[in-house]
């Protein structure tokens, strides 16, 4: 039987309690063969219909914690089902603190990009090409500040076209706001601006 | 680059580091008064903290165990981590479960940040006005979400290893917590982000205390209401912390009444 047919009951329970979720994650350390089809293997796309897109989203986290790689055949998945902007904030954050994503520097990233750093240029694409919005993206790329998602961010305002100017706008007002010195940053500006491409000169 | 303390104005950090500062002098009066009655393992004696769990749970604490629990479930006051009380308030989060889990903590080195002044409550609140997501978390259906992450972001920024807080849940009659408790969330570390899944910051977990009572959240969930209240008063807490650390020591178990 599907080990996620099995165990969706659980992971339902264990999104809103956290003593159901030590359950999950007894039942991972008593069957070291579960371990393996709910952690690291890759989830296909059979077992979808076992759980909720926002179930899916929390099982990533879950099996991330577990040291398992990011479930790719579900990012796709979880991405077309991203309807509020908190699940698209989350998604964002589970691949941007994703540790082959910031394993590496940029420019290995770009040389050798992992799955979810193809992923994250197909989704930065889809903001920039739309469905998406650029704006939201640029917030959130901006809230998780890790060093993955300033380069992302440096993607996004070097290939967004027409928002371009709109997005470097908004960029720095924000930090006009907080009070950043000048200096630091037109520093800032000048290197978000700048093809990634460019950082290997 | 890292812009995780570039979206906060210069003064604010340096305000948010004094907070950090003063408060861990200040915290060292509650360890003190926590510390357990003989030196451990290690020939020191450690500050206990207790965290209180249904029955179910507890059981597994009464022998060898992978230690507390990281909480990382929305409901939780300042985000991911650690919720325990130090021995000093000994029934404050009875009303969570009949079992109190006492362990040892060392705080040496700990960053702190003490919610419970007001002054610094409006620290944090400063910070949330420069978060980009602070609009959703504020005008939207999912304000939950973003404010448990804006929470642990604001604990990562700083690297606050530990958040001292007022309760802001009390049993409907006032017996068990009382609002001058002080309630903490302890941080675990991956790198530089929070941690989930078993503490390292709590060591010796071990089921010390058994409540008689036992609570349940009321509708709304604003109060939660004893079963039995049998004696019709709260229990005596005079001497109780004593108590505990005795038990603790000598392996035993200290049981509260109704």
């Amino acid at each position: 039987m599907s080990a996620f047919r099995l165990a969706a009951p659980l992971i339902d329970l264990a999104i809103d309690d956290e003593l159901y979720a030590l359950d999950l994650d007894q039942s991972i350390e008593d069957d070291e063969a579960l371990r393996s089809r709910l952690v690291i293997d890759d989830v296909p796309s059979t077992e979808f219909p076992y759980l909720r897109p926002s179930a899916w989203l929390w099982y990533s986290f879950w099996r991330q914690r577990h040291g398992g790689p990011l479930p790719f055949s579900l990012l796709d998945y979880l991405e077309k089902a991203a309807t509020s902007e908190p699940y698209r904030y989350r998604l964002r954050l589970l691949v941007l603190r994703d540790r082959s994503i910031q394993s590496l520097d940029a420019v290995d990233r770009r040389d050798r990009p992992s799955d979810a750093e193809r992923w994250l240029r197909r989704h930065i694409n889809r903001a920039v090409e739309g469905p998406l919005d650029p704006f939201e993206l640029q917030r959130h790329l901006l809230q998780i500040a890790s060093v993955a998602s300033i380069d992302a961010l440096q993607v996004l305002l070097t290939t967004a076209g027409q928002h371009v100017a709109t997005l470097r706008t908004e960029f720095l007002q924000w930090f006009d706001a907080i009070g950043v010195d000048p200096a630091q940053l037109g520093s800032w500006v000048e290197q978000l601006s700048r093809p990634p491409d460019d950082d290997r000169r | 680059m890292t812009f995780t303390l570039a979206m906060t104005p210069p003064r604010l950090i340096d305000e948010i580091e004094e907070a950090i500062s003063v408060a861990t002098g200040g915290f060292d009066t509650i360890v003190a008064e926590s510390l357990e009655v003989g030196p451990g393992l290690a020939g020191n004696r450690m500050p206990l903290a207790i965290k209180y769990m249904p029955a179910r749970y507890a059981s597994g604490y009464r022998g060898n165990n992978s230690g507390l629990r990281i909480s990382n479930t929305l409901g939780f006051t300042w985000g991911t981590g650690v919720y325990v009380t130090p021995l000093r308030d000994p029934l404050s989060t009875a009303l969570y479960g009949r079992a109190g889990i006492v362990a040892r903590f060392d705080p040496r080195g700990w960053r702190i940040f003490d919610a419970r002044d007001g002054r610094n409550r409006s620290l944090y609140r400063n910070w949330l006005e420069n978060q980009p997501t602070l609009a959703a978390a504020l005008l939207t259906v999912h304000s939950n979400f973003f404010l448990h992450d804006l929470r642990n972001f604001f604990r990562e920024a700083f690297r606050i290893d530990c958040v001292l807080f007022h309760p802001d849940e009390i049993d409907r009659l006032g017996w068990y917590t009382t609002p001058a408790d002080c309630w903490m969330a302890v941080a675990d570390w991956n790198g530089a982000y929070l941690a989930e899944g078993n503490s390292t910051q709590f060591t010796d977990a071990r089921l010390t205390v058994i409540v008689e009572e036992e609570f349940e959240a009321d509708v709304p969930a604003l109060t939660r209401s004893p079963y039995f209240a049998l004696s019709g008063t709260g229990p005596p807490s005079a001497g109780l912390a004593g108590r505990i650390k005795t038990a603790y020591a000598m392996g035993t178990f200290e049981r509260v009444g109704s």
